[in-house]
């Protein structure tokens, strides 16, 4: 009788030790860039190196740019994302494009050279990679996501009410933001999102 | 033991790269990038990850190099060999079949080439014969051995999905054998659900803590795990490697024919060495029929016990069947224990049937080990004589040759 007790309640603690981790260790390994700043980079090479110097890990990435394309080996945008997964920064992508690029980009993810198909909904293509997925959708079709994320935006892919759409998200708290990446940005691009992120 | 150790340690870490036949390329990398990363690398983030883990021990314990790499399989196929002796004194006590079933065991060239590489097959069956051990103590003895069965059951979860219908199976042989025995109540069914089903989805999410560390929560487990399902379904045939897939043909065709495939080292005039999966043709082919006798018995005896190892054999054979995704011949590993075991047990039947067994038994266990010695030397890279060997040779598919 012992025993069993004993196993029990050995049983019960393991059980709930282990669904308590699985709930907190994840969040708790998340690192954010600190302080919250925006940098910008002249070349899909350079998103790699500026992600990884703010020490980011365990994120979930908004991608504002089209530019994911099928190149792989080369120095894209694919490859620094994808990198940047594997190498635990984001565990989650989210590739948002212009309304009016959305039918390039969803037959460009179609042919895509993948182990796995894409999984496709009404809304959005799920690529499903080793190191996580990444979800592409248009503009119109992104909702908030309810914890603090990981910007990259391409300023020139977006019309000025497009521009000025994404940065209302960020103020008005539905899109939460530490870091952003501003690919080819002005130095008005630059002070937005920067004097957007001081305020925080 | 000392022949199933000797032919699963001889010269296995003497080939410095990894075998071109094999999954190595890709279990290796997978289990670096594991420990570095908690994800895998290529091609494997739909299955579940332990034995990735135990690779990335053995490395990091014994360093990248053959010893890391393939030391952990070597260890598991010696282990299984012990297991099926255990699990066969238990179900067939005072006959030879838990002798023949180990005996076949250890000297199949397959359940060796397999030992002597990374494939994950083998843990899986490994954890899944301990989780069977312990299970038929625990019906058989009436020892307390449920939490080592619940532990030994979440690592089998926790290496491959081999084991889906088999695992339930076991529990339902227990429940009945319970019931039979007027030891069905409450507190059973309690043991049953802390031990068979908390324990080891806990241990089994545990395995899980490295893909946690990336700052996954348990909703997205359960996302990334219908994802997976969904991942499985969608893979064809075609995008395999296909030579590999062709050679080691068709679950229907394991049982059923002579299938050898793999790759030479060297070869001149006379000689030859090679590395190759042979599929232990001339057992394997009496393996079905054997079954198929156990279950007879089975059947006229009302045996569930004697049932046992031919129902765990088509409970794993029919995933294999009626599963939608393609499968290499390497997944026959885990049935092999099953196959044997009821090997075993048909030949000691036969053999009970004349007047001298220990004769008959004698005389079965002495044709595997003469079939395991000669084999040996083609699945360990070893130099052959070629004319010794021509007959299996003209049957083979050379898919590598240096």
């Amino acid at each position: 009788m012992r025993y069993r007790t004993t196993v029990i309640a050995l049983t019960l603690a393991f059980s709930c030790a282990v669904l308590l981790l699985s709930f907190t260790y994840g969040p708790f390994s998340r690192v954010y860039a600190t302080p919250p700043r925006a940098v910008t980079v002249d070349t899909d090479s350079a998103i790699y190196p500026a992600l990884k110097s703010a020490g980011l890990k365990g994120r979930i990435l908004i991608l504002f740019t089209p530019l994911l394309s099928p190149q792989i080996g080369t120095n894209t945008s694919t490859e620094s994302i994808e990198l940047a997964m594997r190498h635990s920064l984001f565990r989650t992508v989210y590739q948002v494009v212009p309304d009016s690029a959305w039918p390039k980009v969803f037959s460009q993810n179609l042919v895509r050279p993948m182990p796995t198909p894409p999984k496709i909904s009404d809304t959005d293509v799920t690529l499903l990679l080793e190191a996580g997925r990444i979800t592409v959708m248009p503009l119109s079709r992104f909702w908030p996501v309810e914890e603090n994320v990981v910007v990259i935006i391409d300023p020139a892919a977006w019309t000025p009410d497009e521009r000025a759409h994404i940065l209302r998200l960020m103020q008005s708290g539905n899109l939460a933001t530490d870091f952003v990446v501003i690919i080819n940005g002005q130095s008005d691009d630059l002070q937005q999102y920067g004097a957007y992120l001081r305020g925080k | 033991m000392v022949l199933a150790s000797f032919f699963r340690l001889w010269n296995t870490f003497d080939y410095p790269e990894f075998l071109p036949t094999s999954d190595e390329a890709i279990h290796i990398p997978n289990a670096i990038s594991l420990s570095t990363f908690g994800t895998t690398d290529q091609l494997n983030w739909q299955h579940p990850q332990l034995s990735g883990l135990i690779l990335s021990g053995t490395i990091q314990l014994f360093g990248n190099n053959p010893v890391g790499w393939r030391i952990s399989n070597v260890l598991f196929g010696i282990g299984s060999v012990l297991l099926v002796y255990l699990v066969g004194n238990l179900l067939y006590p005072a006959s030879c079949a838990p002798l023949l079933a180990a005996g076949l065991i250890a000297l199949d060239p397959f359940h060796i080439y397999i030992s002597r590489t990374t494939f994950v097959e083998l843990p899986a069956s490994f954890f899944f014969l301990l989780y069977l051990y312990f299970m038929l103590q625990h019906t058989e003895n009436k020892r307390s051995t449920l939490p080592f069965a619940g532990v030994a059951m979440g690592l089998t979860i926790a290496t491959k999905a081999y084991f889906v219908i088999a695992i339930p199976l076991v529990i339902g042989y227990a429940l009945n054998k319970a019931r039979q025995e007027n030891r069905l109540t409450q507190a059973l069914y309690a043991d049953y659900f802390f031990t068979l089903l908390l324990l080891p989805l806990s241990l089994a999410l545990l395995s899980y803590i490295q893909w946690f560390g990336r700052g996954y929560t348990l909703p997205e487990f359960f996302r990334m795990k219908l994802d997976a399902a969904w991942a499985l379904q969608q893979f064809r045939k075609e995008e395999f490697m296909s030579a590999l897939m062709h050679a080691g043909g068709s679950p229907g065709e394991w049982f059923l024919k002579p299938i050898l495939f793999g790759q030479q080292l060297s070869a001149d005039a006379e000689n030859g060495r090679f590395i190759m999966e042979i599929n232990n043709f001339p057992f394997r082919m009496i393996a079905l029929l054997s079954l198929a006798l156990t279950g007879l018995h089975a059947w006229q005896k009302r045996s569930l016990q004697d049932a046992l190892a031919p129902l765990l054999f088509v409970a794993c054979y029919l995933l294999f069947i009626v599963v939608k995704r393609p499968m290499f011949s390497y997944s026959a590993m885990v049935l092999l224990p099953f196959a044997y075991l009821a090997t075993g047990r048909a030949v000691s039947l036969l053999a009970g049937k004349i007047q001298k067994p220990a004769l008959a038994c004698g005389c079965f266990l002495s044709c595997v080990i003469l079939w395991g010695v000669y084999t040996f030397p083609l699945v360990a890279g070893q130099q052959v004589p070629l004319y010794l060997y021509r007959p299996i040779l003209a049957m083979a598919k050379i898919i590598g040759a240096n």
